[in-house]
């Protein structure tokens, strides 16, 4: 469900973050669905639940996901609003990264063969 | 208590031969503590010592708040799981649980059997014969059964296939849900477990060269790459270890932003890059090289 | 998880102000009874399959006797002897090494996680093999008084250990044996002990039997030895009470100690092996306390048939007899002469070691004593023969004041006499009347001739 890169610098609950936001905004998950348990999931990540339940409290916290009693998370109403904001913030720093690369002296050309290649990467 | 786990400069000889020479260390309760160390580097001894199996020449030692005092009270609240686990070979699994539960006063029988459930081991599987898997199944289910505060676990899963990797790592990760439970867990493959420590320790030399937080390694492990101007004075910096590097371009392996930053503030350096390190990379890089960190 | 997680519980929960007797209880307790159990199961093979061993070699013996012509039941009494007297030591060498090293070794490893203290472990595996140990011992001891004839005279003669004994039947003898010595708290569970507290500490079974075999035969022989010196002297086995009182206290206080520390001493760095081995080799000081007891049994053995020789005054014609008080025949024939200043001049005969008494070395008897006209003492020593050779009669002569020398050796179908004051030998037969004997000077080497 969820990709999580151990090895990236990324701390690892802003990764489950990102990695749920992604999903609601796909489709995938939606509001009123039941968030995967923090059990399940840091196990299906080979993660330390603590770990999950920072990101619960955080997206808790964002309105992205609402917790009720017995320990169960939803998938909050205004979730997709959440996650395209959070999708936005991706656009914002990818459109930086693309400004100071120009600004550095990266032609076009060069700038989509990285995109290019980066796709290539993910398949 | 807060401390699970406290070493201060224990020493451990054999004979001529000092194992541990002043192993200063100390674990919060609730964490994950990655051991990093080769082999026969006192791995074991560190662990008989926790476990009070055996006494240390010197130095103290407090698990779970109390001194190991010879006499074996402490093993209730321990779960253990050995490099090699080794059972009596005339029982089969279930009779070995049954036994156990005999000294355990917190032992939890239906505990035991959803344990054994979930990790698909049957009790009439006899000793003698079990598979690497199944006694590995085994040893989880007799370290966790008791529901233990603290678990000392050492390469609970080396030489086991994925599956039964995953489903011991599975267990392990449901144990930390519950809350409370420390775990110093000594894994040569770090990377499999990288998202579930919380620190690692290095044992090398005898001491513990170095303890770094999991999350700082993530954030600030990075490579740094530059020109050296003069190759005489190469600058060196506590934090950062340098690595292989072909002239003119010299290369480090920081393992703090905090020596990243000093390494590329100091002087006689060009053209300074700096890579994000991958966690276990570092990790591999910290034993081998120990870093000041 | 509180701290009721560390509560003790049953027999150990007991105030602090006790603190030993709350050990010491705690022994008993729930978790060491368990472990003994375990031990037990871990080496059932051995130690329920001994009986079948013991009950197996009794139709082997009876069929090995019936093929060299014995009668059976004399193939089954060897084998029950073997038993007793060798069999049943190596059986507490063998459970103890094995119960020993099987402390340490896979069953250290596959118990390292248990909350056991290594005092409870080495005890409950002590208790499992001297529990298999006492069944063997009981078994034997109940084959012995089922062959015996009469299993009323064995329970006899368990408590009337002396020279008598020898004239029992064997049944008795090797009961008498096999309790007097065995069942006391002596040799087997020593043995038990020192191969187990040798092999705990060594981890290794071969290397604690055979170290605990010479100790535990270094510190038996002077117990055994004693046994059978009192076996050759009237009266009871009374001599055992000392050494077996001081050898039991110092077994009580050694059990606790190998128990007690040398398992825990593995523990420790510095020096902890050694703690241990020292402390494993502790029962041995046991014997110290047997080797004054066997001197002195020996002396007493010794002493006790001291009898005071009567020697015939023939200076005269006629025959009359003194009591010379001052001679003394003893046990070993020796013929001991006590001079007015108090000490013994041996006249004849030889002074056994306590190596000649334990082995049974039949030892020369002194026949007559008496002194001649002129004032001779003359001491007639039958000696029963060596290797095959027939018995002989050797003639001592001297003053009396000293050493007397041998005088001549006489096979044994001469007589020795004296007549007439002076000592003589008859070559063929007692024939006083016509005078067949010959004169012996003491003075002059003997020459047997008619006179």
């Amino acid at each position: 469900m969820l990709d999580i890169d151990l090895a990236s610098p990324v701390p690892v609950y802003d990764q489950i973050k990102a990695g749920l936001k992604g999903l609601v905004s796909k489709g995938q998950l939606r509001p009123g669905d039941e968030a995967p348990s923090i059990r399940g999931l840091a196990a299906s990540l080979k993660v330390n639940p603590n770990t999950v339940a920072r990101a619960y409290r955080e997206l808790s916290i964002e309105g992205f996901l609402d917790t009720r009693r017995g320990g169960v998370s939803l998938i909050a109403d205004s979730a997709v609003q959440v996650a395209k904001g959070g999708l936005g913030d991706a656009r914002e720093a990818f459109a930086d990264a693309a400004r100071r690369a120009r600004r550095s002296g990266l032609s076009w050309q060069e700038l989509s063969e990285a995109v290019r290649t980066l796709m290539k990467e993910e398949q | 208590m807060s401390t699970a786990i406290r070493l201060e400069g224990v020493r451990r000889s054999f004979g001529r031969r000092e194992v541990l020479r002043g192993v200063t260390a100390s674990a919060e309760t609730g964490k994950v503590v990655g051991l990093l160390g080769r082999n026969g580097e006192g791995k074991s001894t560190l662990f008989k010592i926790l476990l009070d199996l055996l006494e240390p020449d010197s130095g103290v030692v407090e698990v779970l708040g109390r001194r190991p005092d010879g006499s074996g009270e402490l093993r209730k609240r321990i779960g253990y799981v050995p490099e090699r686990p080794v059972f009596h070979d005339f029982l089969n699994a279930g009779e070995v649980l049954e036994w156990r539960a005999r000294f355990f006063p917190d032992w939890d029988a239906p505990r035991a059997d959803s344990l054994m459930g979930r990790l698909k081991l049957d009790p009439a599987t006899k000793v003698k014969g079990a598979s690497k898997g199944q006694l590995a199944k085994l040893a989880w289910v007799c370290a966790a059964a008791h529901d233990p505060d603290l678990f000392l676990l050492d390469e609970p899963t080396s030489g086991l296939d994925a599956l039964v990797r995953e489903e011991v790592l599975g267990e392990l990760i449901g144990e930390l849900h519950s809350g409370g439970k420390t775990i110093l867990i000594a894994n040569h493959r770090m990377e499999e477990l990288a998202g579930v420590i919380d620190e690692v320790w290095v044992l090398a030399g005898g001491v513990v060269s170095a303890a770094v937080s999991v999350d700082s390694l993530r954030a600030g492990a990075c490579k740094v790459t530059a020109r050296l101007h003069d190759w005489s004075s190469r600058p060196s910096v506590p934090g950062a270890v340098p690595l292989p590097s072909e002239r003119p371009l010299a290369a480090w392996a920081a393992f703090t932003r905090e020596a990243a930053e000093a390494l590329a503030g100091s002087g006689g350096l060009d053209v300074v890059e700096r890579k994000p390190l991958p966690v276990d990379e570092a990790m591999k890089l910290l034993l081998r090289d120990g870093a000041d960190v | 998880m509180s701290e009721n997680a560390l509560s003790l519980s049953g027999a150990e929960a007991l105030p602090a102000a006790r603190p030993l007797l709350g050990r010491a209880l705690a022994l008993f307790g729930r978790a060491p009874r368990s472990y003994a159990v375990l031990e037990a199961r871990r080496n059932l093979l051995l130690y329920a399959g001994w009986p079948v061993v013991i009950l197996g070699s009794l139709p082997l013996a009876a069929a090995v006797a019936m093929s060299a012509e014995y009668p059976l039941i004399q193939g089954v009494a060897a084998a029950l002897l073997g038993w007793a007297v060798a069999g049943l030591p190596l059986t507490a060498l063998l459970f103890g090494a094995v119960a020993g090293a099987g402390l340490r070794g896979a069953s250290e490893e596959a118990e390292a996680s248990l909350p056991l203290s290594p005092r409870t472990r080495a005890f409950g595996a002590l208790a499992s093999a001297a529990g298999a140990l006492a069944a063997s011992t009981a078994l034997v001891a109940g084959l012995i008084l089922m062959a015996a004839p009469d299993a009323g005279s064995l329970l006899r003669a368990m408590s009337e250990v002396g020279s008598n004994t020898w004239n029992r039947t064997h049944w008795e003898v090797m009961f008498s044996v096999l309790t007097t010595l065995y069942c006391t708290p002596l040799a087997l569970s020593w043995l038990l002990l020192v191969s187990f507290g040798v092999s705990l500490v060594s981890a290794h079974a071969v290397l604690g039997g055979v170290a605990a075999l010479f100790a535990g035969a270094a510190a038996l022989l002077p117990v055994l030895a004693g046994l059978m010196l009192q076996m050759s002297t009237e009266g009871k086995a009374e001599f055992l009470f000392p050494a077996a009182a001081c050898t039991s206290a110092l077994l009580a206080g050694a059990l606790a100690a190998v128990a007690g520390a040398a398992a825990p001493a593995l523990r420790a760095g510095r020096w902890g092996a050694a703690r241990a081995l020292l402390l494993a080799l502790l029962p041995l000081a046991g014997s110290l306390a047997a080797w004054p007891a066997l001197y002195r049994s020996r002396d007493r053995a010794l002493a006790a048939t001291e009898s005071v020789v009567s020697a015939w005054d023939r200076s005269r014609g006629g025959v009359s007899r003194h009591l010379v008080p001052a001679i003394r025949r003893s046990l070993g024939g020796r013929l001991v002469m006590e001079r007015p200043e108090g000490d013994l001049v041996l006249l004849a005969g030889w002074t056994p070691t306590v190596a000649d008494l334990v082995w049974g070395k039949r030892l020369s008897e002194v026949h007559q004593v008496f002194w001649d006209s002129k004032g001779m003492l003359w001491v007639e020593a039958w000696h029963p023969g060596t290797q095959g050779a027939m018995p002989s009669t050797e003639i001592y002569v001297g003053r009396g004041d000293g050493p007397l020398r041998r005088y001549l050796t006489l096979p044994y179908q001469m007589r020795f006499t004296a007549d007439d004051g002076r000592a003589c030998v008859d070559p063929e037969g007692w024939a006083y009347d016509s005078r067949t004997y010959v004169y012996l000077d003491p003075d002059k080497p003997p020459i047997l001739k008619r006179q």
